[in-house]
């Protein structure tokens, strides 16, 4: 032990951050608050509407030829972070996202989803995952590295491009060689110490295989991204072709505004509505495409502490969220997500990792639930087995064919043998990856 | 109208708030208290405050500002409770998070949070306040309603002690 001094300063300053990161994040129990009586303004009163859209208004999706009605990626998104739309949508409430559960159970009756043929059912080999670099602990820069998921090797490393600083989150296509990436940079807060990040610019990482794997470089993307808002969900379609994203203005994560990008026409279509999607700032698993490229699921927050998801038909044009989705399910019978509904790359089934508790029991339980997709309806669970430590969660990292694929895992601390590697269920085994994973950074696509 | 407005903003900001800024909240307290559910009680309180008295907040953008006020407020309280009550239980730092931290021994670790859960409160708080969240002297004295020049005396008696502490255990 150091003497007094700056011995002591730096001790007790490593022993309150040990200390400190003993409350995890994945364990903040909910804040309950008593809703308060407010007005619930229509859809067609929405303020969130890009320049030269009438609130409300529906636009059609251009044809794959790009002819009809194409919007130019370059269009600046400025009129939603406009002072006007944040005051407007000040007056919407988190309410309506009850209301809007009743009124998509209505339209249950619909399926979306085709199967597709061909479509992999093992997982990708390819994993490209943001972290800290080599011999940094904080998130000053988060870089992305290629990880070969047969040999746990790093394959490759890609540095945001300046003045970006981190890359904030990552999804790929189905192909194994397309990923996306949002990249911000740090800025001062006002007022603040505090450093908050800044602008956002979306990039496609494209990874080639001859000889060896080599990456293409950053392709810049013409996505605009509005100030002060905040990523809700980022998934690349398995087509590699459309990005969809949600986002919501800071402070108010209940105004969502969610858009398909292609990525071939530089078309754009956005809808709004009321609904918390995603778990976590930048959750780039809060959404996921159906094999058609045109079935989008979301998971969001119902009012009052339930979880649901919808099914959003792209193709059927902008405007409202409500109004284009239907709800797939509600998770009831005392499962509770534990991560983020996926659909499944056939457009079957949605996935979900769910805790519960058995009656007369205190501990919980964690299963791999799998629901229909036509239905809303449990189809199987899958029990997990018990995690070291009681406080660790799994995560649902990747979902294959008919979600007979699934790949879950957990934190671990690096130069420690690994507790619960990454493992594939297929049917009702479960089985480890050929190499150890990790899965400790700011974000993960397979 | 307005009154309207604001009430449908209340609630999704302060749930915002709280799931962005609570975990934080929830360390501070921890490692004031020394208690971890007394922690998260105490931080559920603050955000339940900010709700009930979000009409009443001229500044809305100093809302994070209010919370961490009202988290020291009831770490306070919380301590002058416990403290007549029940003990509180001793931290456990649990394994290391990375090779910085791993470098000092569990048992050091140990050492230091008895150590510095023996300093009088406000001493701890002073410390909590500079080390872990790396406040300005300025800041922590406006925090904890005491002068500047009090913060730097007070943190120096602390480390003094938490020195002769740790001196005395190795």
């Amino acid at each position: 032990m150091k003497g007094a001094g700056n011995g002591v300063k730096d001790v007790v300053r490593a022993a309150m951050r040990q200390t400190a990161a003993q409350v995890r994040p994945e364990e903040l129990a909910p804040l309950y608050l008593a809703p308060r009586e407010v007005r619930y303004p229509s859809e067609a009163d929405d303020p969130i509407t890009e320049a030269g859209q009438e609130p409300g208004a529906h636009r059609r999706r251009p044809s794959p030829s790009g002819r009809s009605d194409r919007r130019s990626l370059s269009r600046p998104l400025a009129a939603f972070g406009a002072a006007a739309a944040i005051l407007a949508v000040i007056g919407a409430s988190v309410a309506a996202a009850t209301k809007l559960e009743h009124d998509r159970r209505a339209d249950l009756a619909t399926s979306t989803s085709t199967p597709a043929a061909g479509l992999s059912a093992a997982p990708p080999r390819y994993v490209v995952e943001i972290v800290p670099p080599p011999g940094r602990r904080t998130d000053a820069t988060l870089h992305a590295v290629v990880i070969d998921s047969q040999t746990g090797k790093v394959v490759a490393t890609v540095n945001p491009p300046r003045p970006y600083q981190v890359f904030m989150a990552v999804t790929g296509a189905a192909d194994d060689a397309t990923f996306v990436l949002a990249a911000s940079r740090w800025v001062p807060m006002p007022g603040s110490s505090a450093k908050v990040t800044g602008p956002v610019k979306f990039f496609e990482l494209r990874l080639t295989r001859h000889r060896s794997l080599t990456t293409t470089g950053l392709r810049p993307l013409g996505l605009r991204f509005p100030d002060r808002w905040t990523g809700r969900g980022l998934a690349l379609s398995a087509d590699g072709t459309e990005l969809a994203m949600a986002a919501s203005p800071v402070g108010q994560p209940t105004h969502v505004l969610l858009r398909v990008s292609s990525l071939a026409t530089g078309s754009v279509t956005t809808w709004t509505g009321r609904a918390l999607i995603g778990s976590m700032p930048w959750d780039a698993k809060s959404l996921s495409w159906a094999p058609d490229d045109r079935s989008l699921a979301y998971d969001y927050d119902l009012h009052g502490g339930h979880s649901a998801v919808d099914v959003l038909d792209t193709a059927a044009g902008g405007g409202s969220l409500a109004a284009h989705s239907r709800l797939l399910l509600t998770f009831t019978g005392g499962l509770h997500p534990v991560s983020d509904a996926d659909l499944t790359l056939d457009g079957m089934k949605v996935v979900a990792l769910v805790r519960g508790t058995r009656p007369g029991s205190s501990r919980p339980f964690t299963d791999v639930a799998e629901y229909s997709a036509a239905t809303g309806r449990l189809v199987s669970t899958h029990r997990l087995p018990p995690l070291p430590d009681a406080d660790q969660w799994q995560q649902l990292l990747w979902t294959g064919r008919g979600g007979s694929v699934l790949v879950v895992g957990i934190e671990y601390n690096p130069g420690k043998p690994h507790p619960y590697p990454v493992q594939e269920l297929r049917g009702s085994h479960l089985t480890p990856l050929p190499a150890v994973i990790g899965v400790n950074g700011q974000d993960i696509a397979w | 109208m307005t009154q309207t407005l604001r009430d449908g903003g209340a609630e999704a900001t302060v749930a915002w708030l709280y799931r962005e800024s609570a975990v934080s909240f929830i360390r501070l307290a921890h490692l004031i208290l020394g208690n971890r559910a007394a922690a998260e009680d105490v931080v559920q309180d603050a955000f339940l405050g900010l709700y009930r008295r979000w009409d009443l907040l001229a500044e809305k953008d100093k809302a994070l500002g209010y919370v961490r006020v009202s988290v020291l407020n009831g770490c306070r309280r919380t301590a002058r409770r416990t403290r007549a009550a029940e003990p509180v239980p001793d931290y456990d730092p649990g394994p290391a998070a990375s090779a910085e931290l791993a470098a000092l021994s569990m048992e050091t670790r140990r050492e230091v949070a008895r150590a510095l859960r023996s300093l009088p409160r406000r001493q701890r708080e002073v410390l909590v306040l500079t080390y872990y969240l790396e406040l300005s002297d300025q800041q922590i004295a406006r925090e904890t309603g005491i002068r500047p020049t009090t913060v730097r005396s007070t943190r120096h008696r602390a480390l003094a002690a938490l020195g002769r502490v740790l001196k005395e255990r190795s």
